[in-house]
């Protein structure tokens, strides 16, 4: 009976602090969001981060820790980089040849975080490391 | 079964009427010329009103019911030929198009056959996909900026493409046309 009115106090700080956690962590990421995501200026294809916990991607990790999830985003106009795009994006223009240009990785980056048992926990190109725009 | 019905009946009803006119030699004579003549008009008879108003009413009635099954079944076909070109998976698609008007400044009446990558990816989702969508569902990003699938891309181009412009020029272009298309 000692042990239980022990254990009982001990759950409900560790509940508490969870609640008091995830509060302080909501507003900051909403803070960056707007910051890292002007509405008045449409941005071009680029590489954007987000500082947000683990268990906010929805993977099924059970983990308190903070990861950086980086993506593109923005708009991509005519790409000049081949013939073939040049000449895709006239004809697309025109209406002759379906699809749009977008915004993509070019390459990824693996993202490691430790799980609440302590065990490293490695993603595989969760992240992107580079963007570009390609037809 | 219409037409075959009647006149057996009517053979009977004559076989019938033939066996009194048998008793008398002289009647049956005259039995059987009224025999003759009372079969003819009344065979006519028969026959037409058989031809007459059965036949034709069901006849009427049985045309517009063929006629109705084909009419749908036509509108069948161009619907199908309607297929949305967009949900086609991610590949090569083909289009004949003027020198002239590729838009690189060549001046030609010949034609060169120009390929591109164009389809869906939505087969082909990467980790980085499932991240992305989770984070739109929460509204950490903005719908209209993020793709959170891959894109039909070429991965291989053809080596050359040549043409006569119009001062018969020999000219050839390197990597204008896609050769393989994937979800990158």
């Amino acid at each position: 009976w000692v042990l239980d009115l022990q254990e009982a106090p001990a759950a409900d700080e560790l509940s508490s602090g969870k609640m008091a956690e995830t509060g302080r962590t909501w507003k900051p990421h909403q803070g960056n969001n707007n910051v890292r995501l002007p509405r008045a200026l449409p941005g071009l294809c680029r590489l954007w981060s987000l500082t947000l916990p683990v268990a906010e991607l929805g993977l099924g990790y059970a983990s308190e820790e903070k990861i950086i999830f980086r993506y593109c985003a923005g708009s991509c106009p005519q790409e000049v980089r081949t013939q073939h795009s040049l000449v895709l994006a006239r004809l697309r223009g025109q209406g002759r040849a379906h699809g749009r240009p977008c915004c993509q990785p070019t390459s990824y980056a693996d993202v490691t975080f430790l799980d609440d048992h302590h065990h490293w926990q490695q993603l595989p190109q969760l992240s992107a490391a580079a963007c570009g725009c390609g037809g | 079964a219409w037409w075959v019905r009647p006149p057996v009946g009517e053979t009977k009803a004559q076989a019938g009427s033939g066996c009194p006119g048998s008793s008398q030699p002289t009647l049956t004579g005259e039995g059987v010329a009224g025999c003759t003549w009372n079969a003819e008009p009344l065979c006519f008879r028969d026959r037409a009103l058989l031809q007459g108003a059965p036949d034709a009413v069901e006849l009427r009635e049985l045309s517009p019911w063929v006629a109705r099954p084909s009419g749908p079944r036509r509108r069948a076909g161009p619907r199908r030929r309607r297929a949305r070109p967009g949900s086609r998976p991610c590949g090569l698609r083909e289009l004949e198009v003027r020198v002239s008007e590729l838009g690189l400044g060549y001046t030609s009446d010949e034609t060169v056959l120009f390929r591109y990558c164009a389809g869906a990816c939505e087969a082909a989702i990467r980790i980085y996909d499932l991240g992305l969508r989770r984070l739109r569902q929460r509204r950490r990003v903005r719908k209209e900026r993020v793709r959170a699938h891959p894109c039909c891309r070429p991965t291989a181009y053809e080596d050359e493409v040549s043409f006569l412009d119009v001062h018969s020029r020999y000219h050839t272009l390197q990597e204008l046309s896609a050769r393989e298309c994937a979800c990158v």
